[in-house]
């Protein structure tokens, strides 16, 4: 599946729906894409089952091609060949995690009416936590091509083609009507181009929160 | 408003603190449509439902200065109050062990001392003749 749709408009989607107040009502998440309504749902332990079984196939078989690593190994390489040190990045990362709590714990003995330090402190969190953020993703960058993280994809790729329903109204303009899949299977989904499979992707794995 | 100050907005509402503390004194009261399978987003509500509750309550009982309401209104500084607090409560926890095993060193000095003077045993056994 080649990503055709601008990030742009996928985050946009996903802020839409970040604003509905029925977030935890239940364990289904509504989201609305160029006018249609959809719904991700909780995968039950069947979904999940599948899900592994698909990512371990997956996994096998990147194991067996030639042009394929596992993150270990990529990290070797990385540092060797192209000299970027994956295992700094992480030092770093926790090193700015103790700064932020550091910076946690100067704040908590602040009072209400200190409001200049805390607003002080405030930012140099929001500096920290930026500073986090882009080694992290630069970080994820490095290692997507990895195995592990490959299979994984196709694990919440899977869950979102049996995951995602689309309302299918009785008759137009009716809020009658059912809820269908809008992949009848997982090759449907790998071969759908559109915004709603990256859109529906990001809905489920917030849904799930990695759970 | 990102989803996480969302969750925490609706987690820290009067209405779900109150449907909070009267479900778990009364067991028909359900917090979520669904009771079982919960999603990653109502677990990570449950997690901060949880933690506001007693937040409020040591809020209501005065247990430390540096709570405030202004604090838990605030989600940077209910994240610092939090962490403060995890620091103090693994402080305390751990100036208790090592109280412990000093009285525990102490306690065995003694016993020790009791031993060389003839008045204690350190073990059961009976090395006397049959």
């Amino acid at each position: 599946m080649e990503n055709q749709t601008s990030m742009e408009e996928v985050l946009e989607e996903l802020e839409k729906d970040i604003l509905n107040p029925e977030l935890i009502k239940d364990n289904k998440s509504i989201f609305k894409t160029d006018g249609k309504s959809y719904q991700a749902t909780m995968p039950n332990q069947k979904e999940l089952t599948d899900a592994t079984n698909i990512h371990n196939k997956e996994f096998i078989k990147l194991l067996q091609q030639d042009d394929t690593m596992v993150e270990k190994n990529l990290i070797k390489i990385l540092k060797e060949k192209q000299g970027i040190d994956v295992k700094s990045m992480q030092e770093e990362i926790d090193k700015i995690e103790k700064e932020i709590l550091f910076n946690h714990i100067d704040c908590a003995h602040k009072k209400d009416t200190e409001k200049k330090a805390i607003e002080d402190l405030r930012q140099k969190k929001e500096e920290l936590k930026n500073k986090r953020l882009k080694i992290v993703l630069e970080k994820a960058g490095f290692l997507a091509p990895a195995i592990e993280v490959r299979a994984k994809d196709e694990y919440y790729k899977y869950l979102t083609s049996c995951c995602t329903k689309v309302f299918k109204a009785k008759e137009e303009g009716s809020s009658e009507g059912e809820w269908v899949l809008v992949w009848k299977n997982y090759d449907e989904y790998c071969k759908d181009n559109s915004k709603i499979a990256y859109v529906a992707l990001g809905e489920l794995t917030n849904l799930m929160m990695n759970i | 408003m990102q989803i996480d100050d969302k969750i925490r907005q609706l987690a820290k509402s009067a209405y779900y603190q109150n449907l909070f503390s009267m479900s778990k004194k009364c067991a028909n009261i359900q917090i979520f449509d669904n009771v079982s399978n919960f999603s990653g987003l109502q677990i990570y509500f449950l997690h901060w439902l949880t933690a506001y509750d007693m937040l409020y309550e040591e809020l209501a009982k005065h247990e430390d200065d540096l709570l405030s309401e202004d604090v838990i209104k605030d989600n940077y500084r209910t994240d610092a109050y939090l962490a403060y607090r995890h620091k103090k409560h693994d402080y305390l926890w751990k100036q208790h062990r090592r109280e412990e095993k000093l009285r525990e060193i102490q306690d065995r000095h003694k016993n020790k001392k009791n031993f060389s003077e003839g008045k204690q045993s350190f073990c059961n056994v009976d090395f006397r003749r049959e």
